[in-house]
């Protein structure tokens, strides 16, 4: 009996390993970047990976590129812009949407839009992207940003130039797309949860459907808070969709809400190429400093999220 | 004191029911869009060659993409599946005192983003490990990000179990190992089995971890390592950016294609779980 | 039929239900409630005793309608001071009958926040007005002295007993004509039964209480007027006499 359990606590260690060895591994890669580009790779939004014809130079210690200078503030902005919206956008309609499912519709209904939601958060993030860039982009180009510009535009941040379709809109919208299906699965879970406590009560107070709607919105606190940040983790890491529709951005600051943008993730992606022709390694490096970053803000944000949750996260984000 | 207006309030329920709705309307419209868009693009470039041949992502067809992709869905469902099943039996059955510990790293497994893992399985199982762009590199990344959802929803399918169940096996004088291989998993593989079938669903559609540990083919692999796999991922991404309109036909029909696949492995989840809790009730 | 336990006759009627019938919308079970008619006095304790699954609670819930909001159907009349509760707006009826639930279920929130609830959503009133309000609704049911220092914590810190007061002063904020009470003491211990049950006496006096309870010993204790009913129907007055222990 002692053999069996411990072959099973061995295999079962395997996911910790995975986990050390993973974080051990990026930052062992990392260290050449961390120590060159310092605390300029988080001040900086100029990535460029120097002259790579010429001869490498040696600067403390590491080989790099004359010239070459990696930051990746563009990146961690257009995260944080990127991720904002879509929250902005989802996070609202995933608490209207919860509560008029567990309020106001029937049963059948309700079925249906849980399947649907099902579906929706299955859809691989290549479609959304593939979607964005057929539908979204032009529609927006030809007519939404032009007719933002018009009516916002007394906003700084919403007048200027329109390049193309794809930028921060276009992202943060795909973005508030592929985000709604979980946000919605939590929090209407958690309200027909609280439903049944406190909604027959008010109603039997005489208050309205909205009104004991408010009611369990105001229990729900802890929920919402505890889906938007899972909803976050799972933005932050989205790639495909976003590195499809941002515009792809590089060294420029976006500078108003219609510029490319480029994420962390969607950078990662797209500049891992760059390192295959690398001779030094620095670029490769710095990617997987990058890829450092992302995964503490992501592991962060999805480990408090499930904190704030308790583990009623589990069944939420199977569907 | 004042009564507050009943038409006031009667108002602001039917607002707010209307702005409900409309919500869940536009978002489904959302949906039914992208699915109609891709069908309909789909549709209108389709030709019986391209699921019958080979091809690279400007010509031919997308057969040797759609082997691919189960090609990897085989791979890596072969291997995250024994190791979430065990560190799932692991939480629920034997309880040791490194339970916390593994449950946190599933949890942090969980959140680790796809790309990150697409970076480390570059650069270990690529690189370091030597096996280039292969199907092994593939399919052991996708693999991680497997695992904790294998794990997770196993451990929920022996949460369904009765606890009735357990301690008659025990009364039995069956050991721990007995009751796990004997009763737990023949009670619970429908539950157990969706997950799995989910799991692979989630891999079937993933991109960015295979980009750079997979490759590309405009074949079938020779080989486990070293020997690049085409996927049907990779014709959609790459066919839709090109000005050629055939290949953008491609990238279509492997995006119609990826969503039956993906529709199709989820529904035949939903149905092993009813299977897995209707046998609870009875 | 009822029985008249209290000596006095010709009280008015507060609630008079006629041929009310209650079904699930599924058309081949039976109904819940069949072709029940009955009467309920004013100023009185009415209780409704019967075995479990005979369709009390669901009798509480057409008076409020709140029926409608699990999908069930409604056929006959319940009539409240000469109106049809049918035809009257949901929220004005519910306003005028108020209920208590057998879970003492306070909104989280603050103690003061509970009792205020109910007003806020029908009256528009000054900051005095409302802790007049509140502090009237503690003091009916004899909570105001132990909370009035703590109103605006938390009303989960309460006892079990508080809590049910606290439910109960919820109710009656808003002036309701009628209370119903559906096992309001079944999950208390028996010092705030009692506590409770002698609330119900003292409130009969400001409004018709309609109590369902299976504690056929608490029947005994507190009510004016039983019925008796079982499988969905009202069972006659014999019965009433007999599961009281009277002959």
């Amino acid at each position: 009996m002692k053999a069996d359990e411990l072959a099973i606590s061995i295999a079962s260690i395997v996911p910790v390993a995975f986990i050390l060895i993973i974080f051990g591994f990026l930052v062992f890669k990392a260290y050449p970047s961390m120590v060159y580009n310092g605390i300029k790779f988080f001040t900086s939004y100029v990535w460029n990976p120097g002259d790579i014809s010429a001869e490498p130079i040696v600067v403390r210690g590491f080989k790099v590129s004359p010239g070459a200078s990696f930051g990746i503030l563009l990146f961690l902005t257009g995260t944080l812009i990127t991720s904002a919206v879509a929250l902005l956008l989802s996070l609202p309609a995933s608490i209207f949407a919860s509560i008029a499912l567990a309020l106001y519709l029937n049963e059948r209904i309700r079925a249906v839009v849980s399947s649907a939601l099902g579906l929706f958060a299955g859809i691989p993030s290549v479609i959304y992207g593939l979607w964005g860039v057929v539908f979204l982009e032009p529609t927006l180009y030809s007519r939404v940003e032009p007719e933002m510009r018009a009516l916002l535009g007394f906003i700084p941040f919403f007048s200027g130039p329109i390049y193309s379709g794809s930028g921060i809109l276009a992202s943060s919208l795909v973005l508030a797309l592929m985000v709604f299906p979980i946000s919605t699965s939590i929090i209407y879970q958690s309200a027909v949860s609280l439903r049944d406590a406190a909604v027959n009560d008010a109603l039997a107070l005489g208050a309205t459907k909205w009104e004991a709607g408010k009611l369990l919105r105001s229990m729900m606190r802890k929920q919402i808070l505890g889906g938007g940040l899972l909803s976050l983790g799972r933005a932050l890491g989205e790639t495909m969709a976003v590195l499809m529709t941002c515009g792809g951005a590089i060294n420029s600051m976006p500078t108003n809400f219609y510029s490319p943008i480029n994420t962390m993730a969607a950078a990662l992606t797209a500049l891992l190429d760059s390192a295959f022709i690398d001779p030094t390694g620095m670029v490769l490096s710095s990617l997987a400093e990058l890829g450092v970053t992302l995964l503490l803000i992501s592991v962060a944000s999805s480990m408090i999220g499930r904190a704030v949750l308790g583990r009623v996260a589990l069944r939420g984000e199977l569907e | 004191m004042k009564e507050r207006s009943m038409t006031l309030r009667l108002a602001e329920d039917r607002l707010a029911r209307a702005v409900g709705i409309g919500v869940i309307s536009v978002l489904f419209s959302a949906l039914l869009l992208i699915v109609y868009y891709v069908t309909s693009g789909a549709l209108s470039h389709f030709s019986w060659d391209m699921l019958t041949t080979f091809g690279n992502t400007t010509s031919g067809g997308i057969l040797n993409a759609i082997i691919g992709t189960w090609l990897l869905i085989g791979i890596s469902t072969a291997t995250s599946f024994p190791l979430g099943l065990v560190t799932a039996i692991y939480l629920s059955e034997y309880r040791g005192r490194l339970s916390g510990l593994i449950r946190l790293s599933i949890d942090v497994l969980a959140s680790v983003p796809s790309m990150v893992l697409g970076l480390f399985g570059y650069l270990v199982y690529v690189i370091y490990l030597g096996m280039g762009f292969s199907l092994l590199a593939g399919g052991l990344t996708l693999s991680l990000m497997m695992v904790p959802y294998v794990a997770r929803s196993s451990e929920i399918a022996f949460l369904n179990v009765p606890k009735e169940l357990r301690e008659a096996a025990y009364a039995l004088g069956a050991t721990k190992w007995q009751y796990v291989s004997r009763v737990l998993l023949r009670a619970a593989w429908p539950l157990v089995a969706s997950g799995v079938v989910l799991s692979s669903s989630i891999a079937a559609g993933e991109t960015a971890q295979l980009l750079y540990t997979a490759g590309w083919n405009t074949g079938l692999p020779s080989a486990l390592t070293r020997s690049q796999v085409p996927y049907l991922t990779y014709v959609v991404w790459s066919g839709i950016n090109q000005p050629s309109a055939y290949a953008n036909g491609l990238a279509y029909v492997s995006a119609e294609v990826l969503i039956v696949t993906v529709f199709s492995l989820m529904v035949l989840s939903k149905v092993l779980e009813r299977r897995g809790i209707a046998w609870k009730r009875s | 039929m009822e029985t008249q336990l209290s000596s006095e006759l010709n009280e008015r009627i507060a609630v008079k239900i006629e041929n009310l019938t209650v079904r699930t919308r599924n058309a081949g079970q039976p109904p819940i409630l069949d072709r029940v008619s009955c009467e309920f006095y004013e100023h009185a304790i009415n209780t409704v005793v019967g075995p479990s699954g005979s369709g009390k609670s669901t009798l509480l819930r057409a008076i409020n309608r709140l029926n409608e909001i699990n999908g069930l159907v409604t056929e006959g009349k319940i009539i409240l001071d000469g109106e049809d509760v049918s035809h009257m707006n949901a929220i004005e009826l519910r306003r005028k009958v108020g209920m208590v639930f057998q879970q003492p279920n306070p909104f989280p929130g603050s103690i003061f926040d509970n009792v205020a609830f109910g007003p806020r959503l029908h009256w528009k009133m000054t900051k005095r007005e409302l802790n007049e309000v509140v502090k009237d609704a503690l003091e009916q049911v004899g909570l105001y002295e132990e909370v009035k220092d703590k109103l605006t914590s938390s009303a989960m810190t309460l006892s079990g007993g508080q809590k049910q007061r606290l439910c109960i002063a919820r109710a009656i904020a808003v002036r309701p004509s009628v209370l119903l009470m559906d096992e309001p003491t079944s999950s208390l211990d028996p010092k705030s039964k009692s506590v409770i049950e002698e609330l119900m006496i003292k409130l009969k006096g400001e409004a018709t209480i309609v109590l369902v309870t299976h504690d056929i010993s608490q029947a005994k204790r507190v009510s004016d007027h039983v019925i008796l009913l079982r499988n969905g129907r009202v069972e006659s007055s014999e019965e009433a006499d007999k599961a009281l222990g009277y002959e």
